[in-house]
């Protein structure tokens, strides 16, 4: 009979307390590949919070203060971009396409973007994903609105329900209540900042503000719908422009020209450049998480170690049998060792399982709630690595049980003696 | 009794001297020495020393003085690795109760010596375990059960078993009858002696019961050959 059957008889016999050890084991290595694949999908996910587009540009500031507003909308810029400025940008030769966008104002907390039908083609996300209508359709008319997934979700609106945006970011702002807007469109939820964001045109940001003067509307002015709509709307200035150029190749001589552009002072950013700093930014959480987690695999080990040396007690004459037939000390620590290594490869194995059963389950209510793209493929070599050093761990863990029990048989001999 | 043949000592003790450090139980053994093939039943009273001197002859324990040998070696000069080597490869050992490991299958308890004794080799060892089960008594549908399923009757023939497969040269049996009841033990004790035959193992057994006595070759009374005292633990 091997150590490693008389290992499994032996677990087999005290299968109450294996299974709960290896329950342990399984659900902290499930925890432990959970956080990072999630942390590696939350990683992407951040990553392709845009896609597609080569450049952002804005007026003159950090790159991570002019992602975090124009992509992210968290924050305000500093200054805007002057309409001549944005079409000095369009009209380059290397641009492709370019898509203005107009922050400042809310709706019950979500963000207002004003911007154009471009935005709606040229924004992607995820690589290649672009954005896509569950229900409604694109602006058409001045006041209309298309709203992201999270909007229509938190307030219950549906294509028609009316929005009342307000003027500002802040909570008190006060509301542009006599130029209601209509749901036009509801987005598909993309994971990305536009689940938090109402869409609508430039020119019904300029439309809204008409009346307005230093902050504050004047009602003195009182300017009927039907003159606004007459209005030449086209706005002064936007917050920020993605421009997408026809190679990639000029992304980097573009961005210089952006940058020493003399009728204003602006940045252009890149999107993934300026996402990589940004995670490197908030990369510490990830990281705790990642810490935790190897603690919680290392609490799974110490509570093995502690089943297996109060096993000890009750299986000295187990050892004993061992002894009067021939088995050494030696082959005594041998025998906990690898009790020790087969409970933590069968709950590295269970906590595999249980963590891509749990992706095949819930892969799609994760994705369509979070926005997370979790995706189901092979283990990669560092989750292997993991599991093995875990399972190593387990074997490394065994040398304290294997020492005691070594001890014990040598003092016990053939005998058991209380 | 019947006659001891002549032939060559397996066990010599000389002037053995051993104290429980934490008892303080002492034996002192003048001379003692078992041949090879030769039947000794060891008698005396509880507590007397029987077991202590059983581990001595084991190499469990180690004595403070006095020389054990076992065939040409004299364990108490012997490293504990290979002390461990020597009771793998020479005895076969049966305790009274308790013999077994209940979650292995009465074949598996019997093969578990041949693990770990470099020199205990047998040809076709499930089958000759399986065999030497049967002709002691085992049912043969008992041979795959586990252990902790077996009557006490039945666990004793397959450490029986055990302590006999790839011919040991000496068998220690501690009291190996007294949880079984006459006609079981009378039984056992014949199949048992007919194994021994057969093996050609010298064996050493201790027992209170000295109606056994007939199947031995010399009943030896511990107080003969040995003297215990009882010594001031500091």
């Amino acid at each position: 009979m091997s150590l490693i059957r008389l290992a499994f008889l032996s677990l087999l016999n005290r299968r109450g307390t294996a299974l709960l050890t290896v329950f342990c084991i399984a659900l902290s290595v499930a925890l432990l590949l959970g956080v990072e694949k999630i942390r590696n999908s939350a990683r992407t996910s951040f990553a392709s919070t845009i896609s597609g587009t080569d450049l952002i540009v804005g007026a003159r500031a950090g790159d991570v203060q002019l992602l975090l507003y124009s992509v992210f909308r968290i924050g305000d810029a500093t200054n805007n971009i002057t309409w001549e400025s944005y079409q000095e940008i369009a009209k380059r030769s290397e641009v492709e396409w370019i898509v203005p966008m107009s922050l400042g104002d809310s709706h019950r907390g979500y963000r207002v973007v004003g911007t154009t039908a471009g935005f709606f083609d040229h924004y992607q996300y995820r690589k290649d994903r672009s954005l896509r209508l569950s229900s409604g359709a694109v602006f058409d008319d001045l006041f209309d609105a298309v709203i992201g997934a999270d909007v229509a979700d938190a307030l219950n609106y549906q294509v028609g329900s009316p929005i009342i945006v307000t003027h500002g970011t802040g909570p008190t702002g006060s509301g542009h209540e006599n130029r209601p807007f209509r749901v036009a469109g509801i987005l598909e939820r993309t994971g990305t900042p536009v689940d938090k964001a109402v869409h609508v045109s430039l020119e019904a940001i300029k439309a809204v503000h008409v009346d307005w003067r230093s902050g504050a509307r004047v009602e003195a002015l009182d300017i009927s719908e039907e003159r606004i709509r007459a209005m030449d709307l086209t706005p002064e200035s936007v917050t920020a422009v993605l421009v997408g150029l026809k190679s990639r190749l000029q992304a980097f001589r573009f961005q210089r020209f952006i940058n020493e552009y003399e009728e204003e002072p602006l940045t252009a950013i890149l999107p993934g450049v300026a996402l990589t700093r940004l995670w490197s930014l908030i990369g510490v959480a990830e990281r705790a998480l990642a810490v935790i987690s190897i603690m919680v695999v290392f609490t799974a080990l110490v509570g093995l170690v502690s089943t297996l040396l109060a096993s000890l007690q009750e299986r000295r004459r187990e050892m004993a049998i061992l002894r009067a037939n021939g088995a050494r000390p030696l082959h005594i620590a041998g025998l906990l060792i690898t009790e020790s290594g087969l409970l933590t490869l069968l709950g590295a194995v269970a906590g595999f399982m249980l963590v891509y059963g749990g992706l095949i389950g819930l892969t799609p209510w994760i994705n369509e709630r979070y926005g997370l793209s979790l995706e189901i493929e092979y283990p990669s070599a560092y989750e292997m690595t993991i599991l093995a050093g875990i399972v190593i761990a387990g074997f490394i863990a065994g040398l304290i049980p294997a020492w005691k029990a070594y001890r014990t048989s040598l003092a016990d001999g053939m005998t058991v003696r209380s | 009794m019947s006659d001891a043949p002549a032939r060559d000592p397996v066990l010599q003790i000389e002037n053995v001297g051993f104290v429980w450090p934490d008892t303080g139980f002492a034996l002192d053994v003048t001379d003692f020495g078992l041949k090879a093939g030769e039947r000794a039943l060891l008698v005396g009273e509880s507590g007397a020393g029987k077991s202590t001197l059983l581990s001595l002859i084991c190499g469990v324990l180690r004595p403070s003085s006095g020389s054990i040998r076992v065939g040409d070696k004299d364990i108490t000069a012997l490293r504990s690795s290979a002390l461990d080597r020597l009771r793998a490869d020479t005895f076969g050992i049966i305790f009274q109760m308790f013999n077994l490991l209940p979650f292995a299958s009465a074949l598996e308890n019997v093969l578990l010596p041949l693990r770990f004794a470099p020199t205990r080799r047998v040809e076709a060892p499930r089958e000759a375990a399986a065999n030497l089960l049967i002709r002691l008594g085992l049912p043969e549908d008992a041979v795959h059960a586990k252990a902790g399923t077996l009557s006490v009757g039945q666990q004793q023939r397959v450490a029986a078993a055990r302590a006999l497969i790839g011919s040991p040269s000496i068998v220690i049996a501690d009291e190996p009858t007294s949880a079984l009841d006459k006609d079981t033990a009378a039984e056992f004790m014949t199949l048992l002696i007919q194994e021994m035959t057969r093996s050609k193992a010298a064996l050493l057994m201790v027992s209170h019961d000295e109606r056994l006595a007939g199947h031995f070759d010399r009943v030896i009374p511990l107080d003969s050959i040995a003297r215990s005292t009882r010594k001031s633990v500091a």
